[in-house]
């Protein structure tokens, strides 16, 4: 029972990405096409995962005093494993993300669900919300990616999808789409888009008046 | 010294961490409501970035990088894949150094700064630079230009921010976009700003 | 109460934070064991698919299979670039050029040859340089009047994305095709500029626009590499006679 809402409730309502504003960097900077931010989710939802999991299982072990840099070693280790298997196994992918596989220690997700959820429950639920948390991340990145990589390059997964201009066909790029920017205006919309359907998620501190009342 | 400058100029418009890399970002939409809390943490980004890249290149040098141990007989070693774990550990260590000291021997820099020190651990700008900086090879000094000139372009950042915020505050926005939805697609026009300075250093 | 204060107690912190450390250290250093070979052929065969394409031989969809099977069918050899003599007993095909880069520059280099029913067709040179922040890798082409630029192919950067990274783009190294490197007079004269000059199109690329530090530093790369302490006594060895370094290849290929 408390496994499905642990696993469901992340996907929109307490979205990481959206609602609880974590995790922000790598979702902004992998999006701009489909197959590196998907490898990015993965890699996401994989140490998240284990590194919820391994936190809970040692919840009742780990002294207070040192807890915060266990989990940091914790979770810098299975980032150094993951970075390990896409250097091997997805070169290209690799040199395009950078430095952004290792800041995924950096990545407030992780570190966050481990101290909100990990240190007071079981690992099973927090096996729940390690996945959950990691597909509400994935949803997130794969729509922007899916729009820019859609309008930037008028692809999906580097499939073309509508005929380009200089092929012949009648699809002129945004090239605003390639560009940081674009990242933010999409997001922002996603979050417009969701507070809407959801209007009592508004930040209370920013909500003046009730006017929709 | 005129690369120096380059590299100082560079980071800090041209390949600004927030605004080009997206680095830091949560805490660059969680601290950034008034102009004065967007200030100190700024200032602390700058001193943990100055301190903290050059360190962090020292000790890729000397014990990480493939064949760094040579001076100990063991030119053989390649440790870089342990750089995540080092730098975040020599990160955690500086913000705490850097914490006793100023409470320490400047309280009144202590009150002002010390609440955001420790957000800074885990904050991906600053491993962030060091990262960039491995990958691009940087030698000593221009880490440290590096690490200045980021750290700078990272608070310049915030600080424009925060004070488009406090705007923004007055501003009657729809339900949905009220807050952090504004907050994004402002960030995203500061972003297309900063592009235009790509032309800058050259 | 007994139980959190033993918990926090000293003994008991240093046993866990050495138990975890030690768990982390001996699963990373299990994973970097296991895939730091399977990463280091994989290297190769992405290293020899760029040769591949320099020689214009596959595109880069091709299988691994097929560009391995395709380098070996290039003529391979080792030369020591202060002297311009060739080191026959290396293996070219299998020796790591690029060793040691960015920090000390290689002493020597392998130089590839496409050869079409018995007569010299391309030949092409590993090229590595300091672009803007990164060291850049690559692959130039020379045509069989080693004057004549056939391709350029851009291995391994990293520089910025979005600005630097133009120079992968295949409409700008597809204008290198057909300049020529140097006079009449054996003056090394190609160059990556702004504004071309009338009476010396065929030396001359445009920079790329918004990438033109980048680019630029390819020009220069290319340059270097041509130009004396590089390549300029190996080519113009070839040049002479290029059957006699690759004897051994020919004989038993």
């Amino acid at each position: 029972m408390n496994f499905f809402k642990y696993l469901s409730d992340p996907l929109i309502n307490e979205n990481p990405v959206m609602v609880q504003i974590l995790g922000l960097c790598s979702a902004l900077a992998v999006s701009r096409s489909m197959e590196p931010a998907l490898i990015m989710a993965m890699s996401v939802i994989a140490v998240l995962v284990f590194s919820n999991v391994v936190i809970s299982l040692l919840r009742s072990v780990i002294p207070r005093s040192i807890r915060l840099i266990l989990e940091v070693i914790i979770i810098a280790s299975a980032v150094i494993v993951v970075d390990e298997l896409i250097k091997t196994f997805a070169v290209e992918v690799s040199e395009y993300l950078s430095v952004f596989v290792g800041l995924i220690i950096t990545n407030c997700i992780i570190l966050g669900r481990a101290e909100a959820f990990a240190l007071g429950h079981g690992p099973l639920d927090s096996f729940a919300d390690a996945l959950g948390n990691g597909l509400g991340y994935a949803f997130v990145i794969l729509i922007v990616s899916a729009a820019r990589e859609l309008l930037g390059a008028g692809s999906l997964f580097n499939v073309n999808l509508l005929p380009l201009l200089e092929d012949g066909g009648w699809y002129r790029p945004n090239q605003l789409m390639l560009y940081a920017p674009s990242a933010f205006f999409l997001i922002g919309f996603l979050i417009w888009g969701v507070r809407s359907m959801h209007i009592f998620q508004v930040n209370k501190s920013t909500h003046r008046l009730p006017r929709h009342l | 010294m005129s690369s120096f400058l380059d590299i100082v100029l560079r980071a800090m418009f041209v390949e600004n961490l927030a605004l080009v890399f997206l680095l830091g970002m949560c805490t660059y939409l969680a601290v950034s409501r008034k102009v004065e809390t967007a200030l100190g943490l700024g200032l602390a980004v700058i001193a943990v970035q100055t301190i903290t890249v050059p360190i962090n290149n020292l000790v890729y040098q000397m014990l990480l990088a493939p064949g760094a141990m040579a001076w100990a007989g063991l030119g053989e070693i390649d440790l870089s894949f342990m750089k995540f774990v080092t730098f975040i550990c020599v990160i955690a260590a500086s913000v705490q150094i850097l914490d006793l000291l100023l409470e320490r021997y400047a309280p009144v820099l202590h009150r002002a700064l010390g609440i955001y020190l420790p957000l800074l651990t885990v904050n991906c700008a600053i491993l962030g630079g060091s990262l960039l900086m491995v990958q691009r090879h940087y030698s000593f000094v221009e880490s440290l230009a590096f690490g200045l000139g980021s750290g700078a372009g990272w608070a310049l950042a915030i600080i424009i921010f925060a004070a488009l915020r406090e705007r923004l505050r007055l501003c009657d926005a729809p339900g949905g976009m009220d807050g952090l939805g504004l907050a994004f697609v402002v960030t995203g026009f500061l972003a297309l700003g900063f592009m235009g300075l790509s032309g800058l250093v050259s | 109460m007994a139980l959190s204060t033993e918990r926090e107690s000293v003994a008991r912190t240093l046993f866990v934070a050495a138990a975890v450390a030690l768990v982390c250290s001996v699963m990373v250093t299990a994973a970097v064991f296991y895939l730091r070979p399977i990463q280091a052929v994989y290297a190769n065969v992405e290293r020899n698919r760029a040769v591949i394409m320099a020689a214009g031989g596959t595109s880069i969809l091709a299988s691994d299979s097929e560009v391995v099977e395709a380098f070996f069918q290039l003529e391979a050899s080792v030369f020591d670039l202060a002297t311009g003599v060739a080191l026959v007993s290396t293996n070219a095909h299998t020796y790591n050029y690029w060793q040691g880069l960015p920090d000390t520059e290689p002493a020597y280099l392998s130089v590839f040859l496409k050869i079409d029913k018995g007569k010299l067709s391309r030949v092409i040179l590993p090229i590595h340089g300091k672009g803007m922040w990164s060291t850049i890798y690559g692959f130039l082409a020379l045509q069989s009047d080693l004057n004549t630029i056939a391709s350029l192919v851009i291995f391994k950067h990293g520089e910025t994305p979005g600005i630097g990274d133009k120079i992968l783009n295949p409409e700008w190294l597809s204008s290198w095709e057909g300049r020529q490197v140097a006079d009449e007079d054996g003056v090394i004269r190609i160059t990556v500029s702004k504004d071309s000059t009338p009476m010396l199109e065929q030396y001359q690329i445009d920079t790329i626009t918004g990438a033109t530090v980048t680019s630029e530093a390819i020009g220069r790369i290319v340059r270097r590499m041509l130009g004396p302490g590089a390549y300029t006594e190996i080519i113009g060895a070839l040049h002479k006679d290029w059957s006699r370094y690759f004897e051994i290849d020919i004989k038993t290929g």
